[in-house]
């Protein structure tokens, strides 16, 4: 269980705060530990960056949040998620079901990495919007497409009357991607998850649906912002804070400009080495985290990243490390100072 | 367009060339269907493409999904036959040489795919995939073979204690480099890279382009390394080619086309890439290209890429930009370059 | 996983064998049916040594015996006997040898067939694969039952007639699975590799393409094999399948059904539970077989 070392702030100061989630599978080969007690806060019109690799728990946790997680196998284990919206407070992990399926979409949008299986190929996309706002703002049939073809216009889709009547198969990996947006946006929602939104797709598109979500979502409408992300360019882009997931857990997070110009974390300090950078002209060799990514069935009573970690030493497999301060909002959690190449005593 | 190979002014040494593309079109036919029987036409998925790869150099090609470069790249193995052109690889025309012949040339070309998991075969282990060439061309004996794969594991940096484990018991990385074991078995000495690291995470992506890298200074490898990952593409390559909608737009020394791309869709694409920089990133102003890319059924008249070109005068609505080289090693096919090599856009209108 | 001029071992049979263990203790229902179907193998083999009678024997002495759990039943017969005196166990094990016949013979001359022609419908494709494909679609679209009246009423009735028109009318579903199989596999990024390597043709065959056709054909296999269990069955109770004077579970249900109500019900109702009992054991093997044989289920975890 982490417990964040700096004293909680005005608790009414945040939107969302997750405190100690753990998420676990039932799988043929034994527990699979998933998330491992993850702690973040998100602050109105926030956007928090997640990055992390395959099987870091970012997208296991974010599913978590709204209740996307197939039951059996996952179960959450332990974990508060406290919302707080228009001065009412409820902990998603503890809402019932007809409770969470409110707030999805009306308190927080999902967009989804593959657009194509997240739509319904028999329903036409403005349908599909329409039946959103519906939903989450209690419009009539005729207002509710209204809504959704001045949606479909403000998330760039050209001629977005005619395009109301199209079937998801006619439209592009990218046009697809703005659809979900438009559909993410038709509850009005404070907050807006997006999972990998742009891995499928092309760098230009990526570019163009970067651009629509900071115009239309984060400098028109305030929303905050949680995007998780693979990659650490994007992300660099667009998000104000960034936590950096390994094995289940966040190992370090903080200020953008801190997490790239200061990282704290070997993990975070690899994953950096580890891009080319805008003049890597082969000459260098990248620094590459050597290993594999860690084995989830067993349950971290260490550090995480220990096996593949260069400054690891005895307490590294001892005890697992928990986030500490190391800067204005700056947390990270490991046992040695990177800085003053010691231990942390 | 074939100035591209026959150029006197080239700088390199013909026998220094162990590929050359000529003119490589691969068109599939397709039949759509009319009220009124039916209209046959056809998807130009790579349409005219030269370019040439030295000894020990390698060739990045980029663009984007459906740009054709993965077509390329299985027409360049002989994966697919080509509708026309020709393949030269080490001075010999593939297209003149019988099954048996072409076998043989196989020996020295290898590809190593983007999905680790389904270039293998799960029903084989690691020792079986790696000594699959080495049978199919019966290279030594049975305790030769296990005592090559265990230094073929070795040299790729797996554990030669895992030969008889299955491809799902590994992580995506370590199944890439099964995969390149296997490609490297019978010592090739070219390898198509298709996107193999896409699909793999950031830490291990630099992992396999530093064992690729390796590689090809311990052995003389010569590479096509196909990615649509420019920051990578850069990094590892020595020349860049750029596609689009199946047409080579501009080929160039990989950093000049990087500090000075002259194609404008080399522009547009260069200004997309993000970079883990976020003090650089706030000031970035990507060049947002309008519109989807065409479909290769139906390509546009003149220059294919004049519809979404925020440059685009009447010229390229009509005429198609021959494929030129300006500069020595580099070609570009665009009417907005000027004989000098540097770019005319800013005169454009005034 | 021996192929080739030279072979190199990389993968030992008792690994393989610890696995299935494995697999197959981590599956109860799994398990069961495997236990099943075994012991119907055997039942089938074993059936003169294990029957008490000769289950043609009639004894009318000994007739409308009641079975064991009965008021008057004896060890002698444990499950009863019919009205011509033949004892009803015997018999059941006797029958056991008809289904099993049909559910293999069937099965196996089904897959074979299908493969066949799958494996080059998917493989030349074009015209011929049109073609092939009509035909299968043509086999299929037949209604089976008036074939089969056909048949026995002109070849007659005969245990070979049944499992030949079984394992025709089947192979349509083998076919159509083995050439998308094939569709897949030869687009895949082994075979890819392993042409680009230089592969011949036979070889990607044996290396690439059979290995990777078992499982699916063998699950679908398991299931068919319930299903014609079942079918001839249905046959034998219309008097379409083995001649009367051969022991199957459907003439006996068949002969059975008159006395269900007159006090004899245990000549249907012992049948009726070996085919029951059979159909279900095939289907939680065909279950399990489709699980453990799929890399892709076994490869997803974490």
């Amino acid at each position: 269980m982490i417990t964040p070392v700096t004293p909680a702030p005005r608790t009414s100061e945040f939107l969302l705060e997750v405190d100690g989630l753990k998420v676990s599978f039932d799988s043929p080969d034994g527990k699979v530990h998933a998330v491992n007690g993850v702690s973040f806060r998100l602050r109105p019109g926030e956007s928090l960056g997640v990055v992390g690799e395959s099987g870091s728990g970012k997208s296991v946790t974010m599913m978590a949040l709204v209740g996307l997680l197939p039951s059996p196998p996952a179960q959450i284990d332990e974990g508060t998620a406290m919302l707080r919206v228009d001065g009412a407070e409820q902990d998603l992990l503890a809402a019932g079901r007809a409770e969470i399926r409110r707030v999805r979409g009306g308190k927080i949008g999902f967009v989804f990495q593959d657009p194509l299986s997240a739509l319904n190929p028999t329903m036409r996309i403005g349908e599909q919007i329409a039946e959103s706002v519906r939903k989450h703002r209690g419009l009539a049939d005729e207002a509710a497409k209204e809504v959704a073809i001045e949606l479909l216009a403000s998330v760039g889709i050209a001629d977005p009357a005619r395009r109301y009547r199209s079937y998801p198969h006619e439209f592009s990996g990218g046009m697809r991607q703005r659809v979900m947006i438009a559909i993410a946006m038709a509850g009005d929602p404070p907050i807006v998850i997006f999972d990998e939104p742009t891995t499928a797709l092309d760098v230009t598109v990526q570019a163009q649906i970067v651009e629509l979500v900071k115009t239309r979502l984060q400098d028109e409408r305030g929303t905050a912002i949680v995007w998780i992300t693979h990659d650490l360019a994007v992300v660099a882009g667009i998000a104000d804070r960034v936590a950096v997931m390994y094995g289940g857990t966040v190992v370090e997070s903080g200020p953008i400009d801190e997490i790239y110009e200061n990282p704290q974390h070997p993990y975070t300090r690899g994953l950096l080495a580890a891009i080319p950078s805008a003049d890597s002209d082969g000459s260098t060799r990248l620094a590459s985290i050597e290993g594999s990514p860690p084995d989830l069935l067993v349950e971290p009573n260490f550090c995480p990243f220990q096996p593949r970690c260069n400054y690891a030493f005895d307490r590294c497999i001892d005890e697992r490390p928990i986030l500490r301060d190391v800067a204005e909002r700056h947390r990270v959690a490991c046992h040695f100072d990177l800085d003053r190449g010691v231990p942390i005593t | 367009m074939t100035t591209a190979t026959h150029d006197s002014r080239s700088p390199v040494d013909p026998d220094d060339i162990l590929i050359r593309v000529d003119a490589l079109n691969k068109h599939y036919p397709m039949r759509s269907m009319k009220l009124f029987g039916s209209e046959k036409s056809a998807i130009k998925a790579v349409n005219g493409v030269s370019f040439q790869i030295s000894r020990g150099e390698t060739l990045g090609l980029v663009g984007e999904s459906g740009c054709g470069k993965s077509t390329t790249g299985r027409v360049v193995l002989r994966l697919e036959e080509p509708t026309s052109g020709e393949v030269w690889f080490d001075g010999i025309d593939l297209a003149t040489l019988d099954a048996e012949s072409l076998r043989m040339i196989r020996k020295r070309m290898q590809v190593v795919f983007q999905d680790s998991a389904d270039s293998l075969n799960p029903r084989m282990s690691t020792g079986r995939t790696i000594a699959e060439p080495l049978r199919i061309y019966e290279m030594g004996t049975d305790a030769e073979i296990k005592q090559k794969v265990a230094d073929l594991m070795e040299l790729v940096g797996l554990n030669p204690a895992w030969v008889r484990r299955f491809p799902h018991e590994f992580s995506g990385g370590q199944r890439q480099r099964i995969n390149i074991a296997r490609a490297l078995a019978i010592d090739p000495d070219f390898i198509v890279l298709d996107e193999p690291i896409s699909a793999l995470d950031v830490s291990i992506q630099a992992q396999v382009v530093n064992l690729l890298a390796d590689l090809q200074a311990r052995l003389g490898l010569t590479y096509l390394f196909i990615a649509h990952d420019l920051a990578m593409v850069r990094h590892i390559s020595d020349r860049i080619a750029v596609m689009y909608l199946g047409r080579i737009v501009e080929t160039a020394d990989a950093n000049a086309l990087f500090e000075e791309p002259l194609h404008p869709y080399t522009q547009a694409l260069i200004s997309a890439v993000p970079l883990a920089d976020p003090k650089t990133e706030r000031t970035r102003i990507p060049i947002v290209l309008e519109g989807e890319v065409p479909s290769p059924g139906n390509l546009p008249a003149g220059c294919v890429f004049h519809p979404r070109c925020p440059q685009a005068v009447e010229r390229c609505r009509t005429e198609v930009p021959e494929f030129r080289e300006f500069t020595p090693g580099r070609f570009v096919a665009c009417h907005l370059v000027d004989e000098a090599g540097s770019h005319v856009v800013e005169r454009r209108g005034l | 996983m021996t192929e080739g001029p030279q072979t190199v071992e990389f993968g030992t049979r008792s690994r393989g064998f610890r696995k299935f263990l494995r697999l197959i203790l981590r599956d109860p229902a799994g398990l069961i049916g495997l236990l099943l179907v075994v012991s119907l193998l055997l039942v089938a083999v074993f059936a003169p040594q294990l029957a008490p009678h000769d289950p043609l024997a009639q004894s009318l002495a000994n007739s409308k015996a009641p079975p064991i759990f009965s008021a008057g039943g004896t060890w002698e017969y444990p499950l009863g006997t019919d009205r011509l005196g033949r004892d009803v166990l015997s018999r059941i094990i006797y029958g056991a040898r008809v289904s099993v016949t049909v559910g293999f013979f069937g099965a196996a001359i089904a897959v074979t067939i299908g493969m066949f022609v799958g494996l080059i419908a998917g493989f030349v494709g074009g015209k011929l694969d049109k073609a092939l494909m009509s035909l299968v679609d043509l086999v299929l679209s037949v209604p089976y039952l008036i074939v089969v009246i056909v048949v026995a009423s002109v070849l007659g009735r005969s245990l070979f007639n049944v499992v030949m028109l079984f394992g025709v009318t089947a192979s349509p579903l083998f076919a159509r699975t083995t050439r998308g199989e094939v569709l897949r596999l030869r687009e895949a990024g082994f075979v890819s590799a392993a042409r680009a390597t230089g592969a011949k043709l036979p070889g990607i065959l044996v290396r690439h393409i059979f290995p990777n056709l078992v499982g699916p054909l063998l699950t679908l296999a398991t299931f068919e094999m319930s299903a014609m269990i079942f079918y001839e069955a249905g046959l034998s109770f219309l008097g379409l399948s083995v001649p009367p004077n051969i022991p199957s579970w459907g003439n006996m249900l068949d002969s059975g059904r008159r006395s269900l109500f007159t006090g004899l019900p245990w000549l249907s109702i012992f049948p009726g539970l070996a085919i029951a009992m059979t159909g279900l054991s095939m289907n939680l093997l065909g279950d399990w077989l489709r699980d453990i044989l799929d890399p892709r289920i076994r490869r997803a975890r974490g």
